[in-house]
């Protein structure tokens, strides 16, 4: 039987689907009675859910793209020049 | 899966190499805010642009190179992740997957369970309780955004690429070259630390 311990270490996996078939049982079963490790499981999955809220992208400005293709086109001429 | 407004890896590559101008922009236009996001995980805000600009010559000097054993996206961001942990080499920092897999183990404080492992002080009641009402306070979000700079650099790329980015695990770990196993104790690591971090701004009513 699993006690509280064992269900904080084993929640992300839980929450993730990457427990096999027997441990994943054995956390529901502990889950149906225990209210604690119920609450610390939702605040858990809030907080994974939280963090997918976040802010993702970084905007890149043309700017920025310009300045790298320049800088690739330089360095395939460069790589591309005969050697001396 | 390539970037929505990208052409496949094998319509790309051979205009990559044939050095089309279109193409570098495509690809520029779609990886560098991912590759500048991988960046700065890894080696902090200020370096983060230099170490992709970096790694953008990487990628193209190594593209005919290129085994395809990875998708072409992948392997750009394998690219910058390596340039981004060799910079803090450089600067001495520790940056190796032990370092990070030896921290404490013990994810709640030890003294919150009894001699049988149950709570004796178990999780405290959220007001905030879902996503929504936790990021309307813009002082728990700061408690977040803090949790997240002090997450150990692994712990950190690895929750943000996974957690925040959505990446998949297995891509994850191409990226950054840690076993699947390694990467899922670093990830419910860092995903009780930013538990703990929302759980002491919930307790300590706005403290964090």
């Amino acid at each position: 039987m699993l006690n509280c311990k064992d269900i904080t270490k084993q929640a992300s996996n839980y929450l993730d689907k990457e427990l096999p078939y027997r441990a994943r049982l054995q956390v529901r079963l502990h889950l149906l009675i225990c209210v604690h490790c119920q609450r610390y499981i939702n605040q858990l999955r809030t907080t994974i859910r939280t963090l997918g809220k976040l802010k993702k992208d970084i905007p890149v400005s043309e700017q920025v793209v310009d300045d790298i293709v320049n800088n690739l086109r330089q360095a395939k001429q460069n790589q591309e020049k005969p050697k001396k | 899966m390539p970037h929505r407004s990208l052409p496949s890896d094998d319509e790309l590559i051979p205009k990559l190499l044939a050095s089309d101008e279109t193409a570098y922009r495509q690809l520029v236009s779609a990886y560098h805010g991912m590759m500048v996001y991988i960046a700065r995980s890894i080696v902090g805000e200020s370096i983060a642009d230099e170490v992709a600009q970096e790694a953008w010559l990487s990628v193209i000097k190594a593209l005919p190179n290129f085994e395809r054993r990875a998708s072409l996206k992948t392997w750009i961001m394998r690219i910058v992740s390596n340039t981004a942990k060799s910079r803090l080499r450089h600067e001495s920092r520790t940056v190796s997957l032990e370092d990070s897999m030896n921290e404490s183990g013990d994810l709640i404080s030890p003294d919150r369970f009894d001699e049988r492992g149950h709570w004796t002080s178990p999780p405290s009641f959220w007001h905030a309780d879902t996503p929504d009402s936790i990021l309307s306070s813009s002082q728990l979000q700061a408690c977040i955004d803090n949790a997240l700079k002090e997450l150990p650099q692994l712990q950190r790329t690895i929750l943000s690429l996974r957690d925040i980015q959505g990446l998949e695990m297995d891509q994850i770990c191409k990226i950054l070259d840690v076993s699947e196993s390694n990467a899922r104790v670093l990830l419910h690591r860092a995903r009780s630390r930013i538990r703990e971090a929302i759980d002491e701004h919930q307790r300590n009513q706005g403290e964090c």
